[in-house]
């Protein structure tokens, strides 16, 4: 597939950036797709709710009084005011400001005032609980939902992408936690510019991040690194790829570096067996010696992982999940979570959270140069004429996937190129024309 | 915040203004609107930290309004020396042209003080104005530690309650 996409919804100006596309978008994905809803640690006890949003459907994820987690559409079953105005609380039942239904966590209706004055004595309570998101799957710690009854499993959605998440998630016995809430801001721009960033852009590092990189922000050098880490320079043809399946991607930017063991960059020492051991080996080779790997999970779940150097101190690496929620086609919320080893220190936690912070938080050096970029992207296409043109997606046009010995999906050996954002664009066009 | 002195009040529930305090900071918000930041950061203790914690919306009104672990900015004084010599490269994109940020400061309320320290909580309305847009504000309460040194103060600590629960300028790369 080579790609001038001048003509498919989702890569042409307007369909990337219209209105039109943005309502089909809402209807046809994100009503339908398994999204990303909380990081289970983020509700660890019953009763524990965090408010977010499906789309522009806001919900409320809880931990029910079974322990299970399930997701509630945020609006009252009886005239639809709202049930939780916050962002996150604990309760035993959810009562509306507005008449008083009060819902018990599985969201059955258990209680109405003056319920035999008001309707009489054949009230039907079991027929007018919350609505309930129909399907709520946790993997790896993530807890994802759906707003379609039926389809693809969690694990069917993710294909691929469950090994690499599992990977990423899976190599910490205890797993992963969330560092506190996630980090919420505003992007005036469409939630896929976000999207297609994470999804596989490398090529935009050298112009945006150019300063950060300059301030020697990606690190010590291949050589420092193999003199503290006894590695030698590589025998391997690729140390960096990018892997498709579906509308999901991921880069993978590697160092041309070969260590005699797995070297998870940026982890404590406690960690480094525990990992190699939890991982078979392709998964292992895929985060050892790594500068940085990121995705996104179709359609609007981006992670980074990236080791930062500091002077003085060992380095740390920082994982983070972020969350492109739609407002309008010119509007979206940014969610961040840095999330963390259960299993390291409190000092490594913080640390890893800094780092994240100061790299790609709202004020780091990274991330603020990306914002602009995706606003700009919007702003300079609002009108009619920039919308009557193409975009040029056709770097690493004629790149070859391929056959590894151990990673599924499609693999490219490849850098900078535009495969990723190709097939995340593809994936998006075909899905909405299925449906239109 | 750690320090634990007993509060200082006029009266029994009246907080008490520390115009010392205030004629330090009005000076500090000076430097950083007219974008002297060399200067600025003289003021800074070497171990200076600045903080801005993840502000969250409990829907049961005794939890607290900032998250307990996690932050939005946390900062050194040697990581805040890189986003003043950032400023220096021309692929500063998110900060050319620079954005007109002004900071209008209530006066200084004393929440503790020592021979070695004062301790104090300022009302601060940040104003944020980029490019042809309207200018934004950013509400939010300082507590701040300044460190005696000398006949005068250097800013040991800064940690900014944002009022806010949704960053909605167009990066938060902010010395409130």
């Amino acid at each position: 597939m080579t790609a001038r996409a001048t003509t498919r919804q989702g890569s042409d100006r307007e369909g990337l950036f219209g209105e039109a596309g943005f309502a089909a978008e809402l209807r046809e994905i994100f009503a339908k797709s398994w999204l990303f809803l909380a990081h289970e640690s983020e509700v660890p006890e019953i009763g524990d709710y965090v408010t977010r949003r499906m789309g522009k459907d806001p919900v409320i994820v809880v931990r029910d009084d079974y322990g299970d987690v399930q997701a509630f559409l945020n609006t009252c079953p009886h005239r639809g005011a709202a049930l939780c105005r916050g962002t996150n609380g604990h309760t035993s039942a959810f009562r509306c400001s507005y008449h008083g239904w009060t819902f018990d966590t599985s969201g059955d209706l258990v209680g109405l005032p003056a319920e035999g004055i008001a309707y009489g004595s054949k009230f039907d309570r079991a027929g007018n609980g919350l609505f309930t998101v129909p399907r709520v799957e946790t993997r790896h710690g993530l807890i994802f939902g759906s707003l379609a009854p039926e389809g693809p499993t969690l694990v069917e959605h993710l294909g691929a992408m469950d090994y690499y998440l599992g990977a990423l998630l899976g190599r910490a016995a205890n797993g992963y936690e969330s560092y506190g809430p996630p980090i919420r801001a505003r992007n005036k721009a469409n939630w896929k510019a976000g999207a297609e960033n994470y999804v596989g852009d490398g090529y935009h590092i050298l112009t945006t991040h150019h300063a950060a990189i300059a301030m020697g922000m990606l690190g010590d050098s291949d050589e420092a690194l193999m003199a503290s880490t006894g590695g030698r320079p590589t025998q391997r043809e690729n140390v960096s790829f990018n892997v498709i399946d579906g509308g999901h991607g991921l880069r993978i930017f590697g160092r041309p570096i070969d260590f005699d063991r797995p070297q998870f960059l940026g982890y404590p020492e406690n960690l480094q067996q525990e990992f190699t051991e939890r991982l078979d080996e392709g998964q292992a080779d895929l985060l050892s010696g790594l500068t940085a790997i990121h995705g996104n999970i179709f359609p609007n779940l981006s992670f980074l992982e990236s080791v930062i150097f500091e002077p003085g101190k060992p380095p740390v690496a920082e994982t983070h999940f972020r969350q492109w929620q739609p407002i309008s086609a010119s509007e979206t919320e940014i969610l961040m979570w840095t999330f963390v080893p259960r299993d390291a220190s409190d000092e490594w936690k913080h640390r890893s959270h800094v780092a994240n912070l100061q790299t790609l938080g709202p004020a780091g050096v990274f991330e603020i140069d990306d914002y602009l970029n995706w606003a700009g992207m919007q702003s300079a296409n609002a009108g009619v004429a920039a919308r009557q043109h193409g975009f040029n997606y056709d770097s690493g046009a004629d790149v070859q996937a391929i056959s590894h010995p151990h990673w599924p999906g499609e693999v490219y050996p490849t850098n900078f190129s535009e495969v990723n954002q190709r097939a995340f664009h593809h994936h998006l066009s075909t899905t909405l024309e299925k449906h239109s | 915040m750690t320090t634990t002195h007993t509060e200082v009040t006029a009266a029994p529930g009246v907080p008490v203004v520390s115009s010392e305090a205030y004629e330090f900071f009005v000076g500090e918000a000076y430097l950083l609107d007219e974008r002297r930041f060399d200067e600025w950061l003289g003021l800074l203790c070497d171990d200076y930290t600045y903080r801005v914690p993840i502000p969250i919306v409990p829907d049961q009104s005794d939890k607290p309004a900032y998250a307990p672990v996690g932050n939005i900015i946390e900062e050194s004084r040697r990581s805040i020396e890189t986003w003043v010599r950032r400023l220096n490269f021309s692929e500063a994109w998110a900060e050319t042209p620079p954005q007109r940020v002004r900071r209008f400061l209530h006066p200084s309320v004393l929440v503790s003080s020592d021979d070695r320290q004062l301790v104090t909580d300022t009302s601060i309305l940040l104003t944020w104005t980029e490019l042809d847009e309207p200018s934004a504000i950013i509400p939010g309460k300082r507590r701040d530690v300044l460190r005696r040194e000398g006949n005068g103060f250097r800013l040991a600590s800064r940690v900014v309650y944002v009022d806010p629960a949704v960053i909605t300028v167009s990066h938060f790369r902010i010395l409130f």
